[in-house]
């Protein structure tokens, strides 16, 4: 129950801040989806900054205020400007009501739907019967919560949470300290309450702009990534931070295809707050991120529009109150974990690049990287499919506006590629994280196939139904050269 | 979590069984049921290994069980099917032998707790590692407490190698996942045929890609246009469909589906592989009090008791027992704990206690929980 009580203080918190960043979509069910994402983004980017940087300690009061905060700002500001963004929320159920929530053909839908129920109802029903029993679970991940229910963090304590990153070690906690009582089954609800956000923005933001089919699709591709689905009933993080990168990859794949700045900003709250899950979680979002803000720059230059400051510092806000955060934790030199191992690891690779030993393991790891991807079954058939999509649709995709996305993914698989091969191959060759590390690729890849296969599947269909729109479209893309009437020869 | 399946009982198939030449050699009788053939208790328990410390009672086959223990049947099989039941928490574990090993962590790993009330398990060998038409099957127990076998009845292998190959293949293929230590890093692979090395992702790509080709022809002709979109949707279906149908046989049954409202029933009953472990976790919830003091062991070398207990434990202070030290730190090295400061001590199959505590509640003799004297 006290979870359930999370959730309300948690979405209400992420719903104003929605309303006062004017980032609400109109869709109700997509704003609570993202209004829980953005909640607890919320108090896992500022608890640490109030715990550490203020030394309050995080009680039943500090819980209030940082809930509230957004409250009461967004209803003083509502009472002040009551017609705060209003338009979009109209156009958002104009929309709604056009496309439907079950898309046609039924017989293809309806089995997909039917899929997404019975994998979502099965992780809900296992992952809440599973206590947690894993090594790195009960050391890191499910244990940095209870510290912060202890609220006495000593040294290692601090260090836990470094390692742990402020969402998974806060947001579990919530409940907890606001009832002062610990259940050790919130770290997997956490988890569940996630995908359950994550499986209502993707149908609910499909349906609610037209494309069903796409929000459908979606679901069913990033459930057919079995590790990933599994994680889902672990208290691990790696299903989290897949799944907060993938809620930005989704406005990514939105602002690719709307060209709305306010779905750029979406994209770069969330993987903001995705910086916050994990030490991996900065590298890790930053890739879709700086993808982002090329395609951003690019537009600035090619296309003269403004560049979106304000965006970008929407992206800043949860990266900027993480880093404080996590200074006032555990220090400078040790508040960005990553990029020292990074380094590290990457000075130990240039050392041994001319040495016979790493060089067998790379080569090594790089045949076990490509069993992870297409063969060991771990993240099912999405490479298959990400590699067919590309192929099939490589003539489109130079002018498609899903090339930008498609670059966030690959950066996402370069940056693991380059971690599982050249930095830490031991761990690829050995299967023990590869397979895992993959996740924060594959669910956001999940999301591209779906939309590069729906987008395919409506600009033809639409083409064989309205001929003439087609060669209106067509001529758009790749104008026809115009033949000059001859002239008649006189004679 | 018993598997089963079905399709062994074609009519082609030629069973030359290892079973009943064993059986044709020595004075024993069986008796066939259904396709099975119930194996006399007596012949087998002439027959076992003597680590196996069975006895032949009136009721059946009496194995006592102290920690991990292994019985070495002596016959082939494909299944079994076992009448028995347990008087207290103790894992079942059936693999084979193969060469002079048992490989019971092959994967995936097939076990179930041994229940309490007399209960048929249905083992099917041929969804275990290694599993051939001369594997002998092994059963293996751990835990504390006896496990009576009351029945064991044997499907016997074909004879034929090249049948036997396929019906491996074909069990591996269907066999249902499970829940151990390693899944959390990688599913078991799934390979269309295991004894060939042939990945099943190959073989739905190519099934996927076929499927391309297909609906691109047909969309041609139909329409007169090349529709590369709507054959790539078709295939990618395809793909994702087989994948997903397979993906769903393999895990809903490793899946706890029933509903369990009560956290502490959950505890104690839903350390899959570890029954033993859940019921002394639930009873040291149970038993002490929030402000006690508490030290957590288990077997030397083994991370997974302490931590695990008391990570259940919290929040009450809880420290890693270290029989040789004086002080002793929590999870990951957070908190620490004098052994005079210590009221209660936790031993999941830990060493003896420290001097000035013994055991006040148990879930077996060497599970136990501890307080001062």
């Amino acid at each position: 129950m006290s979870f359930a009580f999370a959730i309300v203080a948690l979405v209400a918190a992420g719903l104003a801040l929605l309303r006062l960043l004017g980032l609400r979509t109109g869709a109700r069910a997509v704003d609570v989806a993202l209004a829980w994402l953005l909640g607890s983004g919320w108090f896992a980017a500022l608890a640490p900054v109030v715990r550490f940087g203020a030394g309050v300690p995080l009680g039943r009061a500090a819980l209030g205020v940082i809930v509230l905060a957004p409250v009461v700002a967004s209803g003083v500001l509502w009472w002040r400007r009551r017609r705060l963004d209003s338009v979009p929320a109209a156009r958002a159920e104009v929309e709604s009501k056009r496309a439907g929530w079950l898309p046609r053909p039924l017989r293809v839908f309806v089995p997909i739907a039917l899929y997404v129920a019975i994998v979502t109802a099965a992780v809900l029903l296992h992952g809440a019967n599973t206590p947690t029993q894993t090594d790195d679970a009960v050391r890191v991940r499910a244990f940095a919560p209870m510290l912060a229910f202890d609220d006495g963090w000593p040294r290692e304590a601090r260090a836990i949470f470094a390692m742990a990153g402020p969402l998974p070690t806060f947001l579990p906690a919530f409940a907890w300290m606001a009832v002062r009582t610990l259940d050790q089954f919130h770290v997997t609800y956490a988890v569940l309450a996630e995908l359950v956000a994550l499986l209502v923005l993707v149908v609910g933001l499909g349906t609610s702009r037209g494309s069903p089919e796409r929000g459908w699709a979606s679901a069913f591709a990033l459930l057919s990534i079995p590790l990933f689905v599994y994680h889902c009933t672990s208290t691990y993080s790696d299903a989290v931070l897949a799944m907060r990168v993938a809620g930005g990859m989704l406005f990514v794949l939105e602002y690719a295809r709307t060209r709305d700045r306010g779905d750029a900003a979406r994209a770069l709250l969330l993987l903001g707050i995705a910086a916050l899950v994990k030490r991996e979680g900065q590298l890790v979002a930053a890739a879709p991120a700086a993808v982002l803000l090329g395609q951003l720059a690019w537009e600035r230059w090619r296309e003269q529009r403004v560049f979106p400051w304000r965006t970008v510092g929407v992206l800043a806000a949860p990266v900027v109150l993480g880093a404080v955060g996590n200074i006032a934790a555990v220090g400078l030199a040790n508040a960005f974990p990553m990029i020292g191992f990074v380094a590290q690891q990457a000075g130990v690779a240039v050392e041994t690049a001319g040495v016979r030993a790493p060089g067998a393991t790379r080569q090594a790891a790089a045949m076990f990287f490509d069993h992870a991807l297409f063969r060991s079954g771990n993240q099912g058939m999405i490479y298959w499919a990400l590699l067919g999509a590309i192929v099939a649709r490589a003539r489109a995709l130079p002018r498609s506006p899903l090339v930008w996305p498609l670059a966030a993914v690959a950066a996402l698989l370069a940056e693991v590629a380059v971690s599982s091969i050249f930095l830490i191959p031991e761990y690829t060759v050995d299967q023990s994280t590869v397979h895992r590390a993959l996740l924060v690729v594959s669910v956001p890849a999940a999301l591209w196939i779906a939309a590069a296969v729906t987008d395919a599947v409506r600009a033809e269909t639409s083409a064989a139904q309205h001929p003439a729109a087609d060669g209106a479209s067509r001529g758009a893309a790749t104008p026809p050269r115009r033949r000059r009437p001859r002239r008649a020869i006189r004679p | 979590m018993a598997p089963t399946g079905c399709g062994h009982r074609g009519a082609a198939r030629v069973r030359a069984s290892l079973l009943a030449l064993a059986l044709a050699s020595g004075p024993a009788r069986a008796v066939a049921q259904g396709g099975f053939t119930a194996v006399p208790l007596e012949w087998i328990s002439t027959r076992l290994n003597p680590s196996a410390r069975a006895t032949l009672t009136p009721q059946g086959l009496r194995f006592d069980v102290d920690g991990p223990s292994q019985v070495f049947l002596p016959f082939a099989a494909e299944r079994l099917e076992l009448e028995l039941e347990a008087d207290g928490p103790i894992l079942l574990i059936w693999a084979v032998q193969v060469g002079s090993q048992a490989m019971t962590w092959g994967r995936p790993w097939r076990y179930e707790v041994a229940p309490r009330r007399r209960t048929t398990v249905k083992v099917d060998l041929a969804t275990v590692a290694g599993w051939t038409n001369a594997a002998r099957p092994v059963l293996a127990f751990d835990g504390y407490g006896h496990v009576l076998v009351r029945a064991i009845r044997v499907l016997s292998p074909p004879a034929d190698v090249e049948q036997a190959r396929r019906t491996y293949d074909r069990a591996r293929f269907w066999a249902p996942e499970s829940i151990g230590p390693v899944l959390i890093n990688s599913v078991t692979p799934v390979l269309w045929s295991e004894s060939r090395g042939t990945s099943f992702a190959d073989v739905v790509a190519l099934v996927a890609l076929l499927s391309f080709a297909a609906a691109l022809g047909i969309l041609r002709r139909r329409g007169g246009r090349w529709r590369p979109g709507v054959a790539l949707a078709a295939a990618t279906l395809v793909a994702l469909g087989l994948w997903n149908a397979h993906f769903l046989v393999r895990f809903v049954p490793m899946a706890n589906l029933g509903p369990t409202p009560d956290p502490e029933e959950r505890i104690r009953a839903n350390y899959y592989y570890l029954p033993e472990f859940g019921a002394l976790a639930a009873l040291a919830r149970a038993t002490i009090r929030p402000e006690e003091r508490v030290a957590a062991v288990g077997k030397p070398k083994s991370w997974f008791a302490s931590q695990t207990l008391c990570f259940d434990l919290a929040p009450r202070r809880c420290v890693i027992l270290r029989p040789d030290e004086e002080v002793h730190a929590g999870i990951s090295g957070v908190g620490s704990l004098r052994t005079s400061d210590v009221d209660v001590i936790v031993s999941y199959r830990g060493p003896e206690l420290p001097q000035g505590f013994v055991p006040v509640a148990a879930v077996s003799p060497r599970s136990y929980i501890a307080r001062r004297r």
